[in-house]
């Protein structure tokens, strides 16, 4: 069976399992629907209880779970392709706390004493998106002025995300009591408390992120070639800074509203990889449906395992990604 | 003259590299570019590539001024192929031959089957078809070599610059890749490409430069360039040249400072 047969299959077999993921996370947990009962209740059209429960509370949370999941992962999944650095995450370039601490002053400049958010929750986003951009930036501009080597990349990186951490902590401890609350759930990545505003505010921004992602697949193909050779062929020099932008967007897209999700930008596109052997299209494709999946699956865990309590999905994806990354290292030494 | 560059000086901080150097590449012929370590070989092909841009001078390519061209445009009419070619991830060799499509598409423009067959063509150029769902990396070295060739060969530019694509490569992988861009400059490819080795580009060049400090030192056929006179001038190296016996082009023999010569027959050329 040639290689792009086996991916395409691979591919039929994500949108297969996503598929039945999300009737099974709309019907089941702490109260189980049967099928119909759900279906209806999606469009508002069964019992108060029912629709409450599917269309008000999980149905922006399934969606949420989808487009936080798949942004993360296609941010990591941008960043490995364009620093050709395989631990490259926005986890570990500073973008998950450069966002936090963009969300962290929007809300400490915009809360009221009566703890009231004075503006718009619309511009969110885009304050997660400043402090995304400006983290990666920075790293980006420090690694790049001096000798540029993989290691350096990440070193910086890993400083600046350190500082960040450090104003997150600093921004708690200065801002109002309630700030220090959602702050710290925030922080921990939980996406139950969604509404279907949240979801009108990040969809149209996401589908037009995805796009221009998948645009950008023969651009990062030629990433894979020397800089020389990419250039010979003809990529554009804008084309690290798009692809740099569009990593710290999709990174403000998923952690605006489902806070600081670890793993997923950083294990989502090693596993797609190794799914998927053939083109960067399919292989963005595969990163989305796992992305999705596994937020959709750390989620319902949270939710439905440790009943009467929630454990945020970040916890879940933390405590899957870590014994799973391990076990691809490990394997990846054994197969070399 | 499909490519041509007119008073280029290139300069690294205050060392400079070329010194208002012109220079044509004739279509459909083999151009090799001779010179000692540092003399600006590299540096040249990267200015002509548009990579580097000189502090003055100009270079056109089929009638445009490349600075004027759009980086699709410069790599449809130029391909370059660096000293040291990198691959960063997995690829079988059609994936990365199929890169080389990359100048002719457009942002949404799908594979066609134009795509498909100059592919196809230069996997059968390169004789690699057989290869073409074999990983990269599996290869032996001539067959990468030629691997990323056929990628070039893809972008279907009429003018190919190579930079010493037969460094590091043993006796047999050398010959297969000049006899490869034989073939090619038949098929109407101007090539200009960088040797270190001058008997390989005495036998093969139909014009060779020698530079030497940046400047041309002396250009023409290998038999108006190559004398003991060039050879002492721009690599400092005493030499005999004498005609080859097999391709009767000339053939420089180096003299060592250490070793005796143990036989002299008076057969050189110069």
């Amino acid at each position: 069976m040639s290689r792009s047969l086996k991916s395409t299959i691979t591919l039929l077999l994500l949108c297969a399992l996503l598929a039945v993921f999300i009737p099974a996370y709309l019907s089941l947990g702490e109260q189980s629907y049967g099928w119909q009962q759900t279906w209806l209740a999606l469009f508002n059209q069964a019992g108060s209880t029912e629709n409450l429960m599917i269309h008000t509370l999980r149905a922006p949370r399934l969606l949420l779970a989808i487009i936080a999941g798949s942004a993360l992962a296609l941010a990591g999944f941008l960043l490995q392709n364009l620093t050709r650095v395989s631990l490259a995450s926005p986890s570990l370039l500073g973008a998950v706390d450069g966002a936090a601490v963009g969300v962290l002053v929007f809300l400490t400049l915009f809360t009221a004493a009566d703890n009231q958010v004075l503006v718009s929750i619309v511009w969110l986003p885009l304050a997660a998106f400043i402090g995304a951009i400006s983290s990666f930036m920075v790293v980006y501009w420090l690694t790049l002025r001096t000798n540029p080597s993989i290691s350096r990349f990440i070193l910086v990186g890993i400083t600046i995300s350190g500082l960040l951490k450090a104003i997150t902590v600093l921004l708690m401890i200065v801002g109002p009591i309630y700030l220090a609350s959602q702050a710290q759930l925030w922080l921990t990545g939980y996406i139950n408390q969604t509404n279907w505003q949240e979801i009108q505010i990040l969809a149209p921004i996401y589908l037009l992120l995805l796009l221009l992602s998948f645009l950008t697949a023969p651009w990062l193909a030629l990433n894979q070639l020397d800089n020389s050779l990419a250039k010979a062929l003809g990529l554009p020099q804008f084309s690290p800074y798009f692809i740099m932008i569009l990593a710290a967007a999709l990174t403000a897209v998923a952690v605006s509203f489902a806070g600081a999700l670890g793993f997923v930008g950083l294990l989502v596109p090693h596993i797609s990889k190794r799914l998927i052997r053939a083109g960067l299209f399919k292989q963005m494709l595969a990163c989305c449906l796992l992305g999705a999946i596994l937020l959709l699956l750390a989620d319902f865990i949270g939710r439905t395992v440790f009943f009467p309590y929630e454990v945020p999905a970040g916890v879940i994806t933390a405590l899957l990604g870590v014994p799973l990354f391990i076990y691809l290292f490990s394997t990846a030494r054994s197969q070399a | 003259m499909s490519l041509f560059c007119e008073n280029i000086s290139s300069s690294y901080g205050e060392h400079k590299v070329l010194n208002n150097l012109s220079l044509s590449i004739k279509d459909k012929q083999i151009t090799v570019l001779v010179g000692a370590n540092g003399c600006g070989k590299s540096t040249l092909l990267n200015v002509l590539a548009g990579h580097l841009t000189p502090v003055q001078g100009t270079v056109n390519i089929q009638g445009n001024l490349l600075e004027k061209l759009t980086a699709k445009q410069k790599a449809k009419a130029l391909a370059l192929l660096p000293q040291h070619p990198q691959l960063y991830s997995e690829m079988t060799v059609s994936e990365l031959v199929a890169l080389g499509r990359f100048p002719h598409h457009g942002l949404i423009k799908r594979w066609t089957a134009i795509d498909q067959q100059a592919v196809d063509e230069a996997l059968a150029q390169t004789g690699l078809s057989e290869f073409e769902h074999k990983n990269l990396a599996s290869l032996s070295g001539g067959q990468q070599q030629r691997a990323w060739i056929a990628l070039v060969l893809a972008q279907d530019a009429d003018v190919i610059l190579l930079d010493e694509p037969i460094n590091h490569l043993d006796l047999s992988y050398q010959i297969e890749i000049l006899d490869l861009l034989v073939n090619l400059k038949l098929a109407g490819k101007s090539i200009l490409l960088v040797l270190h080795d001058i008997n390989l580009a005495s036998r093969y060049a139909d014009t060779i430069v020698a530079l030497k400090n940046g400047q041309i030192y002396q250009q023409g056929t290998p038999e108006q360039v190559i004398d003991k006179s060039m050879i002492k001038a721009v690599f400092n190296q005493q030499a005999q040249v004498i005609r080859d016996p097999l391709y009767l082009t000339p053939m420089v023999l180096t003299i060592s400072q250490s070793l005796p010569i143990k036989q002299h027959k008076e057969q050189s050329l110069c």
